[in-house]
C-alpha cells in the first residue's frame, strides 16, 4: 500500500480551498404511524476537494440520513428540504429524479454499510460487475473482461478474477466490500465518494485493509470522501475534518486535530472523555448519563438532558451555530452566533 | 500446593459437523476450537480477543455446557464439570452476559419476570413477595430504579437492557461471569457506563470474569491477562500490559497494529496484513497463520508450534519464538 494516511494532503485549512459539495439547511423528516419523526434538522456543511470528511455520531443521530438525502435515496414516507444542495455549480434541488439518477454512481457514489446485503444474492459477481461496467453499452466483450480484471486488481482482489462465476455468499465480507468500493470508485469517475459505515461489519484487520484502500483511492483519483462512522479511531486515523452529529443536528465541526484536542461542544468533550485510551487501565471511565433515544424530538438543544453544563434555556431554545477560530459549534455555552 | 484455579479448560476441542442434507453423513467439520488450555484464577479478569470465527464464543458456550466439547475437559474449582452428575450448582456458579440484550430478554414478559426466573429455578427465594424485593434490589445494584420492574424490554434503551441482563446474571450470586461481547452492540457513549458497572461489580461482588471481545481497547482496559485466538487456538497469552508492550506472535502484532488509535496526532500508516482468515473447515497445515505471516519460513507449514514460554507468564505459539529469534 502506498503512504496515504498523511493529513493535510489535498485539503487543509490553509491555501485555496475548492468546495465540491455544499449542503445548506438540510432537514429530513420521516412520517410514521406515530407522527412525524425528524431525523436530520437544519444541517449545513461543505465538502472540500480531496478531503476526507468524517460524519460521526451514535445510531439514530441522522448521519446516514444525511447521505441518503443528498443522493435522493429516501423512502417514500420521508420529507426532505434544504435551502440548497450545490454540487458542480448546480443546485441538486432543481434537478429532476432522472438527472439525479445520472449523477448517482457516476459523479457521486455510495459505499453501503452491509456488503453482504448490497449485492444481489442470485446473480454471479461477473454478471453484477457487468451491470455497472456495461451501463452505456460501449465496451466489446474483450474490453469488458479486461475492464473487470483491472478493476478487481486495483482493489487487491486479483484472486477473485478466477472466481467471477461465483455468487456473493462465496466471498467474505472484506472481499465484497472491496468489490463495492471498486463499483463505487472505479466504474464512473466520481468526484464524491460517500461511505456509510464501510467497515462496521468487518474485523479489525480487514477494516485496516479497507481503510487503506479508501485512502489510496482518494489520493490516486483525487476523490472527496464523506465517511460516516461511530468509531472515533477510524475518524482519527483517516479524516481531515470531522462533523459531529447528535439528535439530528450538526453540533460541532472542525479539523481533526482541533476536534480531538480542543473539543468545544459538551457532547464531543464527553464522547472523547469516555474513550478507554484516555484513562488508566482498570480505572472508571467518564460516562455520559442517559441515552440518545428521543433526542431528535427535543425542541431545544438535543444534548440538554444529558449535558453536564446544561442551563435553563438549553431545554427550550435551539442554540445558533457559531464559528470560534476554525471550529463551528452549536451550543449555548458559546453565545453570539453569527452562522444561522 | 496452591489452590486450584477458579476455572480451567484443558485441551478443549470442538468440531461441528457440516451436514449437506438432513440425513447425509457429515464428511466435513468446522474446527471451531482446536486444543485450548486456559486457567483463570479467583478474582482475575481474563480477556479472549480475536476476530470473528476464531472460536472465542464457542469456548463460552462450551464452558456454559450449551455445547459438549469433542474432547478436552473443563474444571470449576478443580472439579471436572463434564463428569458431574448434577450440574445445578455449577450452572449457578457460572453465568452469562451476552452481546445482544434485545434478543437475550423475553419481549412479552416484564423485567420483574425476567429477574425472578433464576431465583425460582434455583429455589433461592421462597416467597413471591421476597422475590420481588430481591428483583428490585438487583436493579438497584446495576444502577436502575425499581420502576423498571413492571416495564417491558421495548422502550428501554440498549444500555439499560444490558444492565438488566447483568442483573439477571447476578441474581443467583455467581462467582464467575462469562461476558460475551457485552458492549459490542452499544453506542459509544453508553459503552463506558457498562464498562464502569462491570469494573464496579467485580470489586463489590468479588467476581471472576472471562471477557470475550473483539474490541481490543476495551480488553486492554478491563483485563488482567489476555489470550489471543486465531482459528481455534490460543496463539499468545500473557499479562495485559506485557501483551500490548511486547507482543511476540506475528498475528498479535498485526491485530494490535490494525486497531485505529483515536488520536490524530498518533496517526500511523496503516499496514494491514494481507489476505483473509482461512476457512475453519479446511485449516492450513502446521501453524495456521503461515498463509498470512510476514515472517513465514520452511518449518511453519510443516509443524504446528506449541505455546512456548517467553517468561513465566507470557507464552506464544510461534516457531520464531521457540527458536529464540
Amino acid at each position: 500500500m502506498t503512504s496515504s494516511s498523511g493529513i493535510g494532503g489535498a485539503a487543509g485549512p490553509s491555501g485555496s480551498v475548492e468546495t465540491v459539495l455544499a449542503v445548506d439547511g438540510l432537514s429530513t423528516t420521516f412520517n410514521t404511524h406515530d407522527g412525524p419523526v425528524p431525523a436530520v434538522r437544519d444541517v449545513s456543511f461543505e465538502l472540500r476537494k480531496g478531503e476526507f470528511l468524517g460524519l460521526v455520531g451514535e445510531s439514530g443521530c441522522g448521519k446516514s440520513t444525511v447521505l441518503m438525502s443528498i443522493l435522493r435515496l429516501l423512502p417514500e414516507n420521508a420529507d426532505m428540504n434544504a435551502r440548497s444542495l450545490v454540487f458542480d455549480d448546480r443546485d441538486m434541488l432543481d434537478l429532476s429524479d432522472e438527472e439525479i439518477r445520472l449523477l448517482r454512481g457516476r459523479r457521486i457514489s455510495l459505499i453501503p454499510q452491509r456488503p453482504m446485503s448490497s449485492l444481489s444474492p442470485v446473480a454471479t459477481i461477473e454478471r453484477q460487475l457487468k451491470w455497472y461496467l456495461q451501463r452505456d453499452g460501449s465496451r466489446s466483450p474483450v474490453e469488458l473482461t479486461e475492464a473487470m480484471e483491472s478493476m478487481l486488481d486495483r482493489v487487491g482482489l486479483r484472486a477473485a478474477v478466477e472466481r467471477l462465476s461465483g455468487y456473493p455468499y462465496q466471498f467474505s465480507g472484506g472481499q465484497l466490500q472491496r468489490m463495492l468500493i471498486a463499483i463505487a470508485a472505479l466504474v464512473g469517475e466520481p468526484d464524491v465518494l460517500m461511505a456509510d459505515e464501510p467497515t462496521t461489519t468487518l474485523d479489525v484487520t480487514v477494516q485496516a485493509q479497507v481503510l487503506s484502500l479508501l485512502l489510496e483511492a482518494r489520493d490516486r483519483l483525487g476523490l472527496s470522501v464523506i465517511i460516516v462512522t461511530h468509531d472515533l479511531g477510524v475518524i482519527a486515523q483517516t479524516c481531515d475534518r470531522v462533523a459531529v452529529m447528535y439528535g439530528g443536528r450538526l453540533v460541532e465541526m472542525a479539523d481533526v486535530n482541533t476536534l480531538f484536542h480542543e473539543p468545544r461542544h459538551p457532547y464531543t468533550i464527553a464522547l472523547l472523555d469516555s474513550l478507554p485510551s484516555r484513562h488508566r487501565r482498570g480505572e472508571q471511565l467518564t460516562s455520559i448519563k442517559g441515552s440518545a433515544i428521543g433526542s431528535n424530538l427535543l425542541d431545544g438543544c438535543p444534548f440538554a438532558p444529558r449535558c453536564p453544563s446544561v442551563m435553563d434555556h438549553c431545554h427550550t431554545d435551539v442554540p445558533e451555530g457559531r464559528a470560534i477560530a476554525e471550529t463551528f459549534v452549536r451550543c449555548h455555552l458559546y453565545p453570539g452566533g453569527d452562522h444561522a | 500446593m496452591p489452590d486450584a484455579p477458579r476455572l480451567e479448560v484443558r485441551d478443549l476441542v470442538k468440531h461441528f459437523p457440516v451436514r449437506r442434507g438432513t440425513f447425509a453423513k457429515a464428511r466435513e467439520f468446522v474446527k471451531a476450537v482446536n486444543g485450548v488450555s486456559l486457567k483463570i484464577n479467583d478474582g482475575e479478569t481474563v480477556a479472549i480477543v480475536g476476530e470473528s470465527g476464531c472460536g472465542k464464543s464457542t469456548i463460552a458456550r462450551l464452558i456454559l455446557r450449551l455445547e459438549r466439547p469433542t474432547s478436552g475437559s473443563i474444571h470449576l474449582d478443580g472439579e471436572d464439570l463434564l463428569a458431574m452428575a448434577d450440574t445445578t450448582a455449577a450452572r449457578r456458579a457460572v453465568q452469562l452476559v451476552s452481546q445482544n440484550p434485545w434478543s437475550a430478554l423475553n419481549r412479552r414478559k416484564t423485567i420483574r419476570h425476567t429477574l425472578i426466573q433464576p431465583l425460582k429455578v434455583h429455589n433461592l427465594v421462597p416467597t413471591r413477595a421476597e422475590r420481588t424485593v430481591r428483583a428490585a434490589q438487583l436493579l438497584q445494584e446495576v444502577g436502575l430504579s425499581p420502576d423498571y420492574l413492571y416495564r417491558f424490554p421495548s422502550g428501554i434503551s440498549g444500555g439499560e437492557l444490558q444492565r438488566v441482563t447483568i442483573a439477571r446474571a447476578l441474581a443467583v450470586s455467581p462467582g464467575v461471569l462469562i461476558l460475551d461481547e457485552p458492549t459490542a452492540s452499544l453506542d459509544v457513549s453508553v459503552k463506558a457506563s457498562i464498562i464502569n458497572l462491570l469494573i464496579e461489580l467485580r470489586e463489590l461482588e468479588k467476581l471472576t470474569y472471562l471477557f470475550i471481545t473483539h474490541e481490543i481497547d476495551i480488553a486492554k482496559h478491563v483485563s488482567d491477562r489476555i489470550a489471543v485466538m486465531y482459528l481455534g487456538r490460543i496463539v499468545e497469552q500473557g499479562p495485559t500490559e506485557e501483551i500490548f508492550e511486547n507482543p511476540k506472535h506475528p498475528y498479535t502484532q498485526s491485530l494490535l497494529g490494525s486497531v485505529p488509535v483515536p488520536d490524530p496526532q498518533l496517526r500511523a500508516e496503516l499496514k494491514p496484513i494481507s489476505g483473509e482468515v482461512p476457512s475453519a473447515i479446511d485449516l492450513p497445515s502446521g501453524c495456521t497463520f503461515h498463509t498470512r505471516c510476514p515472517y513465514v519460513f520452511d518449518r511453519c507449514p510443516e509443524e504446528t508450534p506449541e505455546l512456548s514460554r517467553i517468561d513465566s507468564r507470557h507464552l506464544a505459539a510461534c516457531h520464531l519464538v521457540e527458536e529464540g529469534r
